[in-house]
């Protein structure tokens, strides 16, 4: 053969072995689809069987006969199962949760959590959470304190925040300290849903000297908006932070102190402009006092930060006017400052619009 | 729909297991039911078909159940349509909204079927 007729031959070979190559991947991601599409039909199926199956069993009154398939079966059962825990209440779900673990579904998912790989232990603590049994409690509250990795106890944290009362919120606030950001906020979401439950132990760590804690703690109890005891919060005001200063008058506002009215009014002439902007903000919702001695000085404050230095300060000042009754309103129709117009202007459309 | 005497039920929602669960459970307190799957579906089938009962979700893709309940607040054909929210929108100014834009019952999720029965056996029988 040729050198020429060779180097022709080589590229036929090559073209062959190409297009070979080629046909063999079209034909594993075209069996690949059919395998997908078969299997979400198995799982589609499945889950209207199950459905069905549980709500007449429910209905009736009659035993619930939960089947326990293996493989793709299995799985479509127990996510349709979970889904509908997720979405009844009452009896209805407390049948279904005792139906998951007389089959030993909850049992099985246990097993996950012994797993070498994180990521198994980490989808055995979601499901868990999911079904809702208190059986996975103990479980759950060993890998929440002793597993190696961080995922893995955080999601054990959701997952017995979602079955409820067997995690402390002093547990979960030592946890934020050994966190980053983001798993921060994530056990923030737990401890938040815990809701009033969670305060006194919320309270106790404002006096921690960690800003992180104190941050976090502050911003949880303004979502809870539950505070009984104010002392801790009030102390915080004067912290050399910033954002210390600003969560903790935001909460004050929030959680409506009235009693610590006097304390926002002087903060609402903090040396920082958004620190006055937030007092200002929970002088707003406190409304004014009752006392003719404390609504002079209310009144006084937000006449005043009608000519401070920071629009945001001069246009909040003249929006709580606005909102501060007649008074307040004649007394920003008697200023003259940009933001008193503006706001002026808003407060007519609103009562306009009513 | 064919004439049966069952007084007619409409569920949209855009989640399949969570429709057919409302779904078992409307038809086994004696009420025949259809689905919708979006808004726009829901509003087709409520002018279409005049259900008694229309029961939403609030977050449904191409229109939400209130965006629903404002048309239909308008339309004289389908004022005996008495219109019920499942929403797992649960603050209280989600569920003003709700009231605002028309309806006559706000309830949340998680739901307990048997409650969702009993409110229905209770609006129908008052209708009567």
């Amino acid at each position: 053969m040729t050198a020429e007729a060779a180097d022709i031959h080589q590229l036929v070979v090559g073209l062959f072995v190409v297009i070979g190559i080629i046909g063999l991947e079209v034909a594993a991601i075209a069996s690949y689809k059919i395998e997908r599409e078969q299997r979400e039909a198995i799982e589609a199926k499945t889950k209207e069987a199950i459905v069905g199956r549980v709500i007449e069993a429910l209905d009736r009154d009659e035993p619930l006969i939960i089947p326990l398939p293996r493989g793709l079966r299995g799985r479509a059962t127990r996510e349709t199962l979970i889904a509908m825990i997720a979405t009844i209440r009452g009896e209805a779900r407390t049948r279904l949760v005792g139906a998951l673990e007389e089959r030993g579904y909850v049992e099985r998912t246990v097993r996950l959590l012994r797993s070498r790989r994180a990521a198994t232990r980490a989808r055995g603590c979601m499901i868990l959470g999911g079904m809702l049994s208190e059986r996975a409690n103990a479980p759950l509250l060993d890998r929440f304190r002793n597993d190696p990795d961080q995922n893995v106890r955080l999601t054990a944290a959701e997952a017995l925040a979602e079955i409820g009362n067997a995690l402390t919120s002093a547990d979960l606030i030592e946890a934020v300290k050994h966190s980053s950001n983001w798993q921060r906020l994530r056990v923030a979401n737990v401890i938040s849903r815990m809701g009033e439950t969670a305060v006194p132990a919320l309270l106790d760590s404002l006096a921690d000297e960690d800003e992180a804690i104190l941050r976090l703690a502050l911003d949880i109890l303004c979502d809870i908006a539950h505070v009984p005891e104010f002392m801790p919060v009030l102390r915080l005001l004067a912290h050399p932070s910033v954002e210390i200063r600003g969560r903790a008058v935001d909460l004050l506002g929030i959680a409506g102190d009235i009693d610590a009215i006097d304390q926002i009014i002087e903060r609402a002439g903090d040396a920082v402009w958004f620190v006055r902007v937030r007092a200002i903000k929970s002088m707003e919702r406190l409304s004014v006092p009752m006392s003719d001695e404390v609504a002079d000085r209310y009144y006084a404050r937000l006449v005043a930060l009608l000519s401070d230095e920071k629009w945001w300060v001069r246009q909040r000042a003249a929006q709580a006017l606005a909102n501060a009754g007649s008074l307040g309103y004649q007394v920003l129709q008697a200023s003259v400052s940009d933001a008193a117009v503006s706001a002026l202007q808003m407060h007519d459309i609103r009562e306009a619009r009513a | 729909m064919p004439d049966n005497g069952k007084p007619l039920v409409l569920v949209a929602d855009d989640d399949a297991p969570t429709r057919r669960l409302i779904e078992v459970t409307i038809r086994n307190c004696g009420c025949d039911v259809v689905t919708a799957i979006d808004g726009e579906a829901a509003l087709a089938q409520i002018r279409s078909l005049h259900p008694r009962i229309a029961i939403l979700d609030v977050q449904m893709p191409r229109l939400s159940g209130w965006e629903v309940a404002k048309e239909l607040r308008d339309d004289d054909a389908a004022h005996h349509t008495r219109i019920i929210f499942l929403s797992s929108r649960t603050q209280e100014h989600d569920v003003l909204e709700g009231f605002s834009a028309g309806a006559s019952d706000y309830l949340f999720k998680p739901f307990s079927p048997r409650e969702l029965q009993a409110r229905i056996r209770s609006m129908l029988a008052r209708d009567s």
